[in-house]
């Protein structure tokens, strides 16, 4: 036997989701491949646990485990890292959980946490930086102004205030006894220093985001709110969301 | 190529558990550490700020567990670029990864597998070895496995192979003494004709660990304290290698620092013995 077939054979025994195929393999062998497989399934099933430890605790151990590992056999782990095993968990959810969208939508929180902890290294734009930037901006540059966001920032829709969950699991705060939200919202998450942090986003700050992320200028961020609230509403907003985003930190440039 | 200096100093694995001992005031007292280079091979944020503060104090060595460099589908051209960014940015004593593979087909099991110890088997891993050096540029250290399962038909023992290996790619050993005495016990070898058979000039790093008893065989757990077997073996090893870069290796149960570095003295005892009898 070829090298790559004993690889294949022996990655099919410990990875396989049936009974190992036992023929060809001694008894030594045979007591040897457990060993493998028992402890293939046992580092990924732990690995899914630390990386999303909110979703493992707002489920349960016995339907946190049987997701994992419905997970692992539709999507075995293809990356040298292990860490990446956990991507695309929060799509086994959806499908697994489909009654409780907030399953999902909490495991997609942890998900991108842990990729804004890992992110790119990038100092955010302070007050004074956007006040030195923009002290001499006329009328036209303010229209024509563009915002970069630090590096790792996801914002994603959500139907349920997954944010609430997660807050009341770390701080052993109360239970939201209904996370569903009243109208679909989305929740951002990024990087303050080391610390990956998220909350969730005003009515429209969402749709803000995702204009001036695929490069819209801040005069088209103003129309935007302007015909969603009139003149002086929406131009009011627009600079609200912007000293905000200031504050959180999730601004890297103004340009 | 930047070759793996003789360097014999004592060390630990920077575990996430210490990381705050070794970020301290005080500056822990050992020679070098060891870094799972996964773990850092990432864009930013606080584990490459952890890991830039901890080289400015010590020696750091690189250990991957993810190189598969048995693997018969070829190597991760895309790891082995990583790989090589964080040792421009560490400038490790050396970069070291087992001698084992860990997936096929674009899978990855994140185990440390055995391998047959055939002689396609060492074609294999010898063509990758100079791949991955190539890109590394510099001689790699490879660390005998635990294993669970043998391949007896396939020829050759784990130290013929080995010291073909270093023969044919100019690569250095990892010597993990508990890995020696795991394996020889699962698959009832002789530990000193292990020993025996190795290439004493390869050797440039030494793991120490502990291991637990699974069902009919020991289990390379790292969750205990070096046990007095693999202690001796130890000696043994000290005694036909001379000094080397040794380490204690603890991935769980992990205990206080001061714990560690206790059991890390008396890694320094046969090392002193030779000494003192080399002075007589």
């Amino acid at each position: 036997m070829t090298l790559a077939a004993l690889q294949t054979r022996f990655h099919g025994a410990i990875t396989g989701s049936g009974a190992p195929d036992d023929a060809g393999w001694d008894e030594a062998q045979r007591r040897g491949l457990a060993v493998y497989r028992n402890a293939y399934r046992m580092r990924l099933v732990e690995t899914l646990r630390a990386s999303f430890e909110k979703t493992w605790s707002w489920i349960g151990d016995d339907s946190f485990d049987t997701a994992a590992i419905h997970h692992l056999v539709a999507h075995p782990p293809a990356s040298w890292t292990l860490d990446e095993a956990g991507r695309g968990f929060a799509d086994t959810l959806v499908e697994l959980f489909s009654g409780d969208p907030e399953v999902a939508e909490l495991a997609a929180l942890e998900w991108d946490m842990s990729q804004a902890f890992i992110g790119a290294d990038a100092a955010a734009a302070s007050a004074q930086d956007f006040a030195v930037a923009t002290a001499a901006y006329t009328d036209e540059d303010w229209a024509a102004m563009r915002l970069d966001f630090v590096p790792g920032l996801a914002v994603r829709p959500v139907a349920t205030d997954c944010a609430a969950i997660w807050h009341a699991i770390a701080d052993g705060g109360p239970i939201p006894s209904d996370a569903s939200l009243p109208a679909p919202r989305a929740v951002a998450v990024w990087r303050r220093g080391f610390q990956p942090c998220f909350r969730m986003l005003d009515d429209d700050e969402g749709e803000s985001f995702a204009l001036l992320r695929q490069g819209a200028t801040f005069g088209s961020l103003c129309e935007m709110l302007i015909g969603l609230h009139g003149a002086e509403e929406g131009v009011r907003r627009a600079g609200s969301f912007i000293t905000r985003w200031i504050t959180d930190e999730i601004v890297a440039a103004i340009y | 190529m930047i070759t793996p200096p003789r360097f014999h100093g004592f060390g630990l694995g920077l575990r996430r558990d210490h990381y705050a001992d070794f970020l301290g005031d005080e500056r822990q007292p050992v020679d070098f550490v060891e870094i799972i280079s996964e773990n850092f091979m990432v864009e930013g944020g606080r584990p490459l700020f952890t890991l830039d503060a901890v080289r400015e104090r010590h020696a750091v060595a690189m250990h991957g567990v993810s190189m598969s460099i048995g693997s018969a589908g070829g190597l991760d051209r895309d790891y082995l670029r990583r790989l090589r960014t964080l040792a421009d940015r560490v400038r490790p004593l050396w970069v070291s990864d087992h001698l084992c593979w860990t997936g096929i087909a674009g899978h990855n099991t994140h185990d440390l597998l055995p391998l047959p110890y055939s002689g396609e088997a060492l074609d294999i891993v010898c063509a990758n070895i100079a791949l991955a050096q190539d890109v590394l540029e510099r001689p790699l250290l490879f660390e005998n496995p635990s294993s669970y399962v043998a391949f007896p038909a396939a020829g050759m023992s784990e130290w013929q192979f080995l010291a073909e290996m270093c023969a044919r790619t100019g690569c250095y050993l990892l010597l993990d003494v508990n890995n020696i005495y795991v394996s020889a016990r699962n698959h009832g070898f002789d530990p000193i004709a292990f020993l025996d058979g190795l290439p004493a000039d390869r050797v440039r790093q030494i793991h120490l660990a502990g291991h637990s008893e699974g069902d009919g065989l020991l289990i390379d757990t790292h969750d205990a304290p070096v046990c007095d077997a693999v202690w001796a073996l130890y000696e043994q090893a000290i005694a036909r290698f001379g000094p080397a870069a040794t380490m204690i290796e603890r991935d769980d149960a992990i205990p206080p620092l001061p714990v560690l570095l206790e059991e890390l003295a008396r890694a320094r005892h046969p090392l002193e013995v030779a000494r003192a009898k080399a002075a007589a």
